[in-house]
């Protein structure tokens, strides 16, 4: 049975073919690039499979839980912008940021029972974390562009990071949209003003100002990537940021 | 010296609701039961759908379908959440809380009129996403007053006839509603893995309820089993479980706010960016290339 004490083994091992293939696509070695960050995600993905047949629930209760599924959508979101665009130097911030999380895995240990409480047995569990986790990927991959682009004083990676914003606004709002129907269900109301939804909508309205910015601001491209950045603020306090506000203790979403 | 107008304007209206907040305190809500939320909601929308059919080159209409009116209501309101979102307090019932929703749904609807009117092709995208948060707001913000939630607790052999709202006032209930049976799964340890009541409504209505499937009381009125109680792990038949009853006249238009905006976010993320967004990107990466910007 696959647990988290064998998540280290799993997660170095992926993260070592995740640097291999960003040093194989800083060096212009495209197939090798894909191939190594291919095989980092097959081999991180079972061992998210082999954790949730042996969780026998699926792994996106807990904080790290959901921290596996963001370093594991990371690392889809800069092969797909990595295989679409070929910025050579994504795959190593992806891969880093990917890192990240993975050792707040493996060094903040929390406790994982193996409950899972009835208001989470529901059909829109696993798609409402999923897609709220790659849109979170996606946006970050986006941020780390809008770094590159602030620091380099250049709108060349707007197109880019339109696109990456689009689909990453499109999955976050069928996230926060399947969890207010989830909510209906399970609490009697679609939208009630929980830290957690508030979150969610300041996010969510943030996505809205950069589409419109994009639309309607002309060449302002420093505004635009100032509002991807905070997009991705805004998911950082929406996912665990809500969980050090006073007004957390009265949270539904606190499980 | 127009842009100055319409910052003037919206700086106006926000000031107006912060000092209605300092003189009156909260936004008399209570006053917005149906059918009075109702009549104000149509009245507001055939007010502006004048304004817009007769006065559209007027300063007002102008300053509310201006872009720069876009970014300011996407900036308050978003202020507005972080406040919400910072505190334990509740502001949505604040003035200025109030304000800012109800700005954003008049600019909201403008736009949706200007894009839906016969000068411009029909943009089914567009109209999705803009109508479905119109919808979706709206029925929030105009049917909050409508909404209510009750709980009450059921024991086997004792129908629940009363119940208590969320300022405890306790009311009479529009259904004999008894619990009949309690069935729970457990984990080892005790930990309740999922529960299920069996209830009868009205002696001759008889259904299992589990959390997460509410039970259709009546257009309005949902039954969930909201949580157990009295419960040591054991199955004595001793068990009490909490219902709740929510009434939501407007979640029909909730609901079709939510469906549309769905369906709306689904073009978005197949069709991508789209207008001027794309093409100023492009734009911007063929000057950048055109620099001898290098490498990517």
């Amino acid at each position: 049975m696959t647990g988290w004490e064998s998540f280290i083994y799993f997660a170095s091992a992926a993260l070592v073919l995740w640097l291999c293939g960003a040093l194989a696509a800083w060096k212009d070695r495209y197939r090798t690039a894909i191939a190594m960050t291919a095989g980092g995600l097959l081999v991180y993905a079972v061992f998210i499979v082999l954790f949730w047949a042996g969780l026998q629930r699926p792994p996106m209760r807990t904080l790290g839980e959901t921290r596996l599924w963001y370093s594991f959508f990371m690392a889809v979101s800069g092969l797909l912008v990595y295989a679409r665009w070929r910025y050579r130097w994504i795959l190593f911030y992806s891969a880093v940021l990917a890192a990240v999380f993975i050792s707040m895995n493996i060094f903040m240990p929390e406790i994982h029972d193996r409950t899972l409480m009835p208001a989470l047995q529901s059909s829109w569990f696993v798609p409402h974390v999923t897609v709220y986790m790659f849109s979170y990927s996606l946006v970050g991959c986006s941020a780390i562009l809008a770094v590159a682009g602030l620091a380099g004083n250049t709108g060349k990676y707007l197109e880019t990071t339109d696109r990456l914003m689009y689909i990453g606004t499109a999955f976050l709002t069928f996230g926060m949209l399947s969890g207010a129907i989830w909510a209906k269900s399970a609490w009697g109301l679609y939208w009630s003003w929980d830290p957690k939804e508030t979150w969610a909508a300041v996010t969510w309205f943030f996505c809205l100002a950069y589409i419109h910015l994009r639309l309607y601001g002309g060449s302002r491209y420093r505004m635009a990537y100032i509002l991807v950045l905070a997009v991705f603020a805004g998911l950082q306090m929406c996912w665990y940021g809500v969980n050090w506000l006073p007004s957390a203790q009265e949270s539904m979403h606190v499980y | 010296m127009a842009e100055f107008g319409i910052y003037v304007f919206w700086a106006g209206y926000f000031l107006l609701s912060m000092v209605c907040q300092l003189v009156a305190g909260d936004f008399p809500h209570g006053f917005f039961v149906f059918p009075a939320n109702a009549a104000v909601m149509l009245l507001w929308m055939a007010v502006l759908w004048v304004l817009f059919r007769e006065k559209r080159n007027s300063w007002l209409v102008s300053t509310l379908l201006s872009r720069k009116s876009t970014f300011v209501l996407l900036g308050v309101f978003t202020a507005a959440c972080i406040i919400q979102g910072l505190s334990s307090e509740k502001y949505t019932v604040s003035w200025w809380f109030v304000a800012a929703v109800f700005g954003l749904l008049s600019h909201l609807y403008l736009v949706i009129l200007r894009g839906m009117s016969g000068k411009r092709p029909f943009r089914l995208r567009f109209f999705l996403n803009h109508a479905g948060v119109f919808l979706a707001i709206a029925a929030g913000f105009f049917g909050s007053q409508d909404t209510e939630e009750w709980r009450t607790v059921a024991s086997i052999g004792e129908p629940a006839r009363e119940a208590v709202d969320a300022d405890g006032r306790v009311i009479a209930l529009d259904y004999d509603i008894r619990l009949t049976g309690f069935y729970i799964d457990s984990y080892a340890g005790g930990v309740p893995r999922s529960y299920e009541a069996a209830i009868t409504v009205d002696e001759n209505k008889d259904f299992l309820l589990r959390v997460n499937h509410p039970h259709r009381l009546s257009w309005q009125d949902d039954l969930y089993l909201s949580g157990v109680g009295n419960f040591d792990g054991n199955v004595t038949g001793k068990e009490n479980c909490i219902l709740q009853i929510v009434r939501q006249p407007w979640k029909y238009v909730e609901f079709t706010g939510i469906l549309m905006l769905l369906s709306g976010c689904l073009l978005l993320f197949l069709q991508g960016p789209a207008g001027r967004s794309a093409e100023s990107g492009k734009a911007m990466h063929e000057r950048s290339a055109a620099a001898g910007s290098g490498r990517k």
